[in-house]
């Protein structure tokens, strides 16, 4: 387990980091949400002990980080924001090689090809870094970290000018993190990744967390009480509901509309009383992007 | 083990990115040695003083060169890793930065002798002035002069990182470097390893003078100075680190 408790970070007048607490669970992988400025690399590279906080704790599998112990980097790795974090005039191959060696560990060849395979770079092998695509150097990065083998992973906004594609592979790669038992925290911008690899969320805003949780319990805790109601009859159901938001689906309707689940039932009987079929009832789960906006927009 | 491996794959893969860098560095240092000794063989000529100058100036030359690698290997990588982002890795080595580069160190003592012994090989061609190296003896001084030189290059790359632009101050102590070898060689002056060493290869090259047969008070002050000058330097080093740390701008550049 990775624990801050209390983390605060001041650089001269700047609060960077206030008072912020998380934890990241055994094997769990924990998304720190955020605008820019929000503390997220502030309390990333204090995690990562490259940086000393004014005051706060943080504990990672146990033990207390400490300014100077070098030892913590058996337990625990990072890829940071921006930063090319690989050597451009190493090869692919090289570059794997001399991180894994940093460590102190050895990568037998058949397995270095077969990492490389699984996320495709072995073509790539022999290429200076340099020569790669922004996406490849940063999948490069991240198996760097990979190749390691410490338990712990931080990933600061690994996905920050990667295209599609790329995203998405590089959500597989944290997936399967996971899958080989790591713990990870991973900063992102990126909802739509976030949502794809996060079980818990923590949302940061001005050096303070601002809300917290699983993925769908924050869903819960935020949904809007907007219920989409799918009907086919005759007519517009639009004008039993002038509040509604109605929309024209093939042959049917779909009545977009908030209430208080008490009031559900009038719904349903009006439109019985009109004629009108009843095909779907759901309640609207917002996405991590409403959230995020609910959460943080308002105040930024 | 394994981290031995590793940073020789890279210094010897930066070595070949590098080459460049290297040959044409030698041929500027030529270049600036044949102007000097050009000039110092049309203001004296045929004076008896000409042949002693001339092996000073090879001496001096190569040392320099020798020196200038020890200083800026450290300096100037610090500063390299900070801007490629790659120095917050180096850090994140269970082994500690201290140790990871005090290995590149000894490894890059590869690269440096890549640079000085072709560069000596070439001002001797030129020179016609030809010096004695008893390898041994020149190994171990060599080895005990470039260790503060270390110590320096920790100082300026902490500096570096605290700082940013020094440079421009770098270049200066670069060239300050010559002038130590101008000192004489006596109290407090030979309290310098940079000095002391400085005679001490003099005598060993030009004179050919084995190690055996120095002045065991003279060496062993030598060695003393040069051991303290590098930890110090470490020691400063670890100094500037925590401010960095605190300031959170370790790899910022
Ligand atoms: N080394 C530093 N010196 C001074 N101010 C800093 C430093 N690092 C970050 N800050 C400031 O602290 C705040 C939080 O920054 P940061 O942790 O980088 O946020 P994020 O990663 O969420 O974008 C910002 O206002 C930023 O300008
Ligand atoms: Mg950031």
């Amino acid at each position: 387990m990775i624990a801050v408790e209390h983390l605060v970070k001041r650089f001269g007048d700047v609060v960077a980091v206030d008072d912020v607490s998380f934890e990241v669970g055994e094997g769990e992988i924990v998304a720190l949400l955020g605008p820019n400025g929000a503390g997220k690399t502030t309390t990333i590279k204090s995690i990562l002990n490259l940086m000393v906080p004014d005051s706060g704790r943080i504990t990672i599998g146990g033990r207390v980080v400490k300014p100077g112990d070098h030892w913590l980097y058996r337990h625990i790795s990072g890829v940071l924001e921006g930063n090319r974090n690989i050597y451009w005039r190493l090869t692919v191959e090289q570059n794997l090689q001399f991180f894994v060696g940093l460590s102190g560990k050895w990568v037998a060849r058949r397995d270095r090809e077969r990492l490389l395979e699984r996320f495709g770079l072995l073509e790539r092998r022999g290429q200076e870094a340099r020569k790669l695509s922004r996406g490849m150097q940063q999948k490069l990065a991240v198996l760097c970290v990979l190749v390691r083998g410490t338990d712990y992973i931080v990933l600061d906004e690994p996905t920050l000018g990667l295209d599609v594609d790329t995203t998405y592979q590089l959500a597989d790669m944290i997936r399967f993190m996971k899958d080989s038992g790591r713990t990870l925290l991973v900063s992102s911008h990126n909802m739509k990744f976030v949502e794809r690899i996060a079980d818990r969320v923590v949302f940061i805003n001005r050096g303070r967390v601002v809300a917290q949780g699983g993925v769908d319990e924050l869903r819960r805790m935020f949904a809007f009480r907007t219920y989409s109601i799918r009907v086919v009859g005759r007519g517009n159901p639009g004008q039993l509901f002038p509040d509604a938001r109605v929309e024209q689906k093939e042959n049917a309707h779909v009545i977009h509309i908030s209430l208080e689940p008490e009031h559900l039932y009038d719904v349903v009987d009006k439109l019985r009383s009109h004629g009108f079929l009843l095909e779907e009832i759901r309640r609207d789960e917002p996405d991590l992007e409403e959230i995020y906006l609910k959460v943080i927009g308002g105040e930024a | 083990m394994n981290l031995v491996r590793a940073l020789l794959i890279r210094e010897i893969q930066l070595l070949r990115s590098y080459a460049f860098n290297t040959v044409s560095g030698i041929i500027t240092v030529v270049i600036i040695f044949l102007i000097l000794l050009l000039g110092v063989r049309y203001a004296l000529p045929g004076s008896g003083g000409m042949g002693n100058t001339e092996e000073a100036m090879v001496v001096a030359f190569f040392l320099w060169s020798w020196l200038l690698g020890g200083l800026n290997t450290l300096t100037w990588g610090i500063t390299m890793e900070a801007q490629q982002g790659t120095l917050e890795q180096l850090y994140m080595s269970p082994y500690g930065f201290r140790v990871v580069s005090i290995l590149m160190l000894g490894i890059s003592i590869i690269s440096n002798l890549a640079f000085s012994v072709p560069l000596l090989v070439i001002l001797m061609l030129i020179s016609g002035r030809f010096l004695h190296i008893d390898v041994a003896t020149v190994s171990v001084l060599l080895f005990f002069m470039v260790l503060p030189a270390y110590g320096l290059g920790y100082v300026f790359g902490g500096m570096a990182l605290l700082y940013k632009r020094i440079q421009n101050v770098f270049q200066v102590i670069n060239m300050g470097v010559v002038g130590l070898f101008m000192l004489p060689d006596s109290f407090p002056w030979n309290l310098i390893p940079f000095t002391s060493g400085y005679h001490l290869i003099s005598r060993a090259m030009r004179q050919g003078i084995g190690l055996t047969h120095l002045p065991p008070a003279e060496l062993s002050t030598f060695i003393a100075t040069s051991i303290l000058f590098f930890l110090g330097g470490l020691w400063i080093y670890g100094l500037l680190e925590k401010r960095v740390k605190r300031l959170g701008i370790l790899g910022h550049y």
